[in-house]
């Protein structure tokens, strides 16, 4: 309630403030010097999307087009929309994905950079896509990289990077609300205020979010988020950004079919923000300099008594609290031309832990420090080498280097070929390198330590082979990208679950053999978007914890994947759209003996856009999982058909 | 002593190597300007002798002393048209009349003017050449039916093309009525419009057509620089160039019959970096320019 109200006043006095933004100048006259004057460098080379022909390696740009018309709420679905990128649910709040495998929601195995800040957290490695301090409004486009990319973004970018690039505050002049409401509670109020002085533009979102979580699950979540991003353009080659994301809310937790039966429904808080400040300067000759400064604070404050008496222990206050602050520091420099473009920086991040429970009252920092240098060259027009190499030095992983070679050929300018060698790294997250979980048990007046740190860990290694092909026909109407790869994955670290003497220990290895292929095609007022991925993976090496069998790793990855993403435009102020998603059968989250069944959802959206007192408005009807397409897995993770409605204007 | 006497009176009424008198009116002093009138001095015969001054120094009888007057800009162009001068004069690195310049500064037969843009057909073949498929040319105007935006329909349908305008109204929001109006296959073609294209507004131009995957042609080198596509612009030699050139042919031969000139010469920028992003082939920065010469 709160929330709503605090909402609908902010939406009035954003009506109040809101200045119309002018396309006329008080100065019509046309002089010589609107020829000659200089213009601000807009589109820099970190604004702009990446090259698929180009790129080393294969890459989805999902646009926001596609977000609109996805009708997706959760940042974490949109990735559906990229071949090979598997997205469920641990419970309502908790979103995961993982490309061509997922286990768990820990250990994400790709990079996640939000305007160019990795924003994982360091204890888990989890992403905490519900906790972001941005709106699905606020993105401007994703990119998933396909591929593993530590030669350009360092460990943890083992198997892809996702990319999330989020609108400048000049494309948002003026304001904004939008409110989604729809069954099982969902709620959601946004506002967005955009304006500029001189050469500052400037933007301030706000939104608040509430919905009751999967049907048998303790789960709702009820957050707000604000966020502010201005872009200070401080001589026609110097830009500043700043931004600032807050996010802070209350989630549900349950135990779910007794999985964590110690755990009594409570709730938690979790509070997440941010702090970005960049500086790109552009020289005469086209190089670029930037500098990244990045502070990032996570606050999951989770405690309840513990309920052990099944296992005589009685009750203990139980305390799995995290406080994560990452601070993070990064220049690079570009050289472009016409035959190369050459990137290369240097990366110092600070991440602090303090997770009373988990490292037993230790306060953990963790230094990294990386050096890289990129390169694209153009050996004439139709032949492109690529080659990368970076080099990380970091307290949990030690010294590792990834380099990156690749070759593109274009035949024409329809048909590119890609091969490329790549060879990349994940450090130990801190859980894995120092965990010590100890639990004090009252019953016995004395600590019970549950897990503890086994060993001394490597980085998790991945090398892969990749050969792909990229068509473009009918001007850019029509788009293939095909891409069969290899990865051989070593060094894989693995949780001993066992009580009082388990850990983390490290030695397992599989391969992952696949295909993937994107078909885009735009018709005049259509747009389809077609993902197909298959992926196969094969146990090498699984008994590094005895007893494991080669299914605990061969059921990570569905056979199957497919999203199709139908846009349509019916010209009188209507559009739709029609979501396809089917993932073939692979392994719960939480329980790698049961797979859960292949999965297909159908999402339809319509939208109108209309005028209310010359306000362009939308109104928009959401229809989720029309089949109603249910399957059961041990955390009780399914939903009926949903439905919500948006209504949105702007002021 | 006779002999000498006898020289002298050769040497100063010789008619074969008579002077032509020329006075550059330069708009202000600034770097444009002087690089301008270096370049103008290089390429003037030898028998244009060339002075410069600045508009606030001039008035009837200095104009009148003078066999040719180079007005160069627009403030230049606004002090040399105040005063009926009987020299003639070339107005130069000025808008065309499709723009929103002040009133035509010609009053005489003896006048011309060297524009600083380029014609629109020259921007209509560069279009077709980069994208001959089904795309649309967009132009953003802020009133219907100007000269200009009539003659790119003219040369739209000359050329076989398809084109659209959008229009902005008073106090409306450039990215949002781009980001609504524009759509897929669209090129915007951003010609001199101090109104729609000033420093304030780039940015959001830039930004929302790029967001919309709409590639833009534009005018000047810098918009290039800044994220267009490419530029289709002529540098201040390449317009000095052409002054000296016209000065040089009526020095020689007397008035022209032609009155406007657009440069000859001009130059195409291409980002390269916005072409890969855009996915676009985009023709050589050689070919190009040969084949809309």
């Amino acid at each position: 309630m709160f929330n709503k109200i605090s909402l609908i006043t902010l939406i009035v006095l954003i009506q109040f403030l809101a200045l119309p933004v002018s396309a006329q100048d008080s100065s019509s006259s046309l002089t010589e010097t609107d020829f000659f004057n200089d213009i601000p460098v807009v589109l820099t080379a970190t604004r702009l999307k990446q090259s698929t022909k180009n790129s080393p390696t294969a890459t989805t740009i999902i646009d926001r087009d596609m977000i609109e018309a996805s009708g997706f709420t959760e940042i974490v679905d949109l990735l559906k929309l990229a071949p090979g990128m598997l997205v469920n649910y641990d419970s309502g709040h908790i979103g995961n994905a993982g490309y061509q495998f997922l286990y768990d929601r820990y250990r994400t195995r790709f990079q996640v950079l939000i305007d160019g800040a990795s924003v994982y957290t360091p204890l888990f490695g989890e992403m905490p896509w519900t906790q972001l301090g941005i709106t699905m409004d606020d993105i401007e486009r994703i990119e998933v990289i396909r591929g593993p990319s530590s030669s350009s973004y360092g460990p943890n970018a083992m198997t892809g990077v996702i990319s999330i690039i989020t609108r400048h505050a000049a494309l948002d002049k003026g304001a904004k609300f939008k409110l989604n409401e729809g069954v099982n509670g969902r709620s959601e109020q946004f506002a967005t205020l955009g304006d500029n002085s001189g050469n500052f533009d400037y933007k301030l979102s706000v939104g608040a979010r509430r919905d009751d979580g999967f049907e048998k699950r303790y789960d709702s979540k009820k957050l707000s988020i604000a966020n502010f991003r201005g872009d200070y353009q401080a001589s026609d080659n110097d830009v500043l950004t700043f931004s600032m994301n807050y996010n802070s809310g209350h989630y549900q937790e349950d135990s779910s079919d007794n999985l964590n039966a110690s755990m009594p429904q409570h709730t938690k808080k979790v509070t997440y923000s941010t702090q970005q400040g960049k500086w790109i300067h552009t020289f005469l000759n086209g190089n670029v300099f930037s500098l990244n400064f990045y502070n990032q604070k996570f606050d999951d404050n989770n405690t309840y008594i513990g309920d052990y008496t099944a296992d005589g222990y009685g009750y203990a206050f139980t305390n799995e609290s995290v406080a994560t602050r990452r601070q993070n520091i990064e220049a690079t420099y570009s050289l472009h031309d016409e035959n190369y473009n050459i990137t290369f920086g240097a990366l110092y991040r600070r991440d602090n832990t303090i997770a009373p429970e988990y490292l037993y009252q230790t306060d953990k920092d963790i230094l990294t420090r990386q050096f890289f240098i990129n390169s694209e060259l153009h050996l004439n027009s139709d032949n492109i080498i690529n080659l990368g190499i970076l080099r990380d030095t970091n307290d949990t992983g030690g010294t590792t280097t990834s380099p990156r070679l690749s070759f593109n050929h274009h035949f024409n300018s329809h048909n590119t070929a890609r091969i490329s060698y790549a060879e990349a790294t994940r450090s130990p997250f801190v859980m894995e390198e120092y965990t010590n979980r100890v639990i004090y048990i009252p019953k016995f007046s004395t600590n019970f330590t549950v897990w503890k740190d086994l060993s001394d860990l490597k980085p998790e290694r991945i090398k892969t082979v990749d050969v792909g092909y990229i068509g473009t026909f009918n001007n850019n109407a029509t788009n293939i990208d095909l891409r069969l790869y290899k990865n051989w994955l070593t060094d894989l670290i693995v949780q001993d679950w066992t009580a009082l003497s388990g850990g983390f220990l490290q030695g397992d290895a599989f391969n992952i053999t696949g295909f993937e292929a994107t078909l885009s095609h735009k018709f005049t007022d259509t747009r389809v978007v077609l993902n197909y991925a298959a992926t196969q993976i094969k146990a090498v090496s699984f008994n590094t914890i005895p007893g494991t069998k080669a299914y605990a790793y061969e059921t990570g990855a569905p056979k199957d994947n497919v999203s199709l993403l139908v846009m349509h435009n019916f010209r009188n102020g209507m559009n739709g759209s029609l979501g396809y998603y089917h993932t073939g059968s692979y392994q719960q989250l939480c329980c790698e003996k049961n797979q859960q069944d292949p999965r297909n959802r159908i999402d339809i959206t319509l939208t109108k856009s209309f005028k209310i007192y010359q306000h362009n408005s939308k109104l928009k009807l959401v229809l989720q999982n029309v089949l109603n397409d249910q399957v059961a897995t041990r955390l009780f993770n399914n939903y009926d058909s949903q439905q919500y409605i948006s209504f949105s204007m702007e002021l | 002593m006779a002999k000498l006497g006898f020289f002298c009176f050769l040497f100063f009424s010789a008619p074969s190597y008579s002077e032509t008198s020329v006075l550059a009116v330069m708009s202000s002093e600034g770097k444009i300007y002087q690089k301008f009138y270096s370049s103008l001095k290089n390429k003037l015969h030898e028998n244009l002798v060339l002075s410069q001054t600045t508009p606030d120094m001039i008035h009837s009888e200095v104009l009148d002393k003078y066999d040719l007057i180079i007005s160069v800009g627009n403030n230049a162009t606004r002090a040399v048209s105040e005063y009926k001068s009987t020299a003639t004069v070339i107005y130069s690195l000025i808008p065309d009349n499709t723009h929103l310049t002040t009133s035509n500064p010609c009053r005489s037969d003896k006048c011309y003017k060297v524009y600083i843009n380029q014609p629109i057909n020259r921007f209509i073949k560069l279009y077709k050449m980069l994208f001959p498929g089904n795309g649309t040319l967009v132009f953003v105007i802020t009133k219907p039916n100007t000269i200009q935006s009539q003659r790119l329909r003219t040369s739209s349908r000359k050329f076989g093309i398809n084109y659209k305008e959008i229009e902005l109204s008073e106090n409306s929001n450039i990215a949002r009525t781009l980001i609504h109006k524009l759509n897929k296959n669209d090129v915007l073609l951003a010609l001199p419009n101090p109104q729609i294209y000033n420093k304030n507004n780039a940015k959001s131009i830039i930004l929302s057509t790029y967001h919309k995957n709409v590639p833009i042609i534009a005018y000047s080198k810098s918009f290039a620089k800044a994220g267009a596509l490419v530029s289709l612009y002529s540098n201040i030699d390449n317009i000095a160039e052409e002054t000296a050139n016209l000065a040089n042919k009526i020095s020689s031969t007397g008035q022209q019959k032609q009155k406007e000139y657009y440069p000859e010469n001009f130059s195409v920028d291409i980002n390269s970096a916005v072409s890969e992003s855009l996915n676009l082939n985009i023709t050589p920065k050689n070919e190009i320019m040969r084949k809309i010469k």
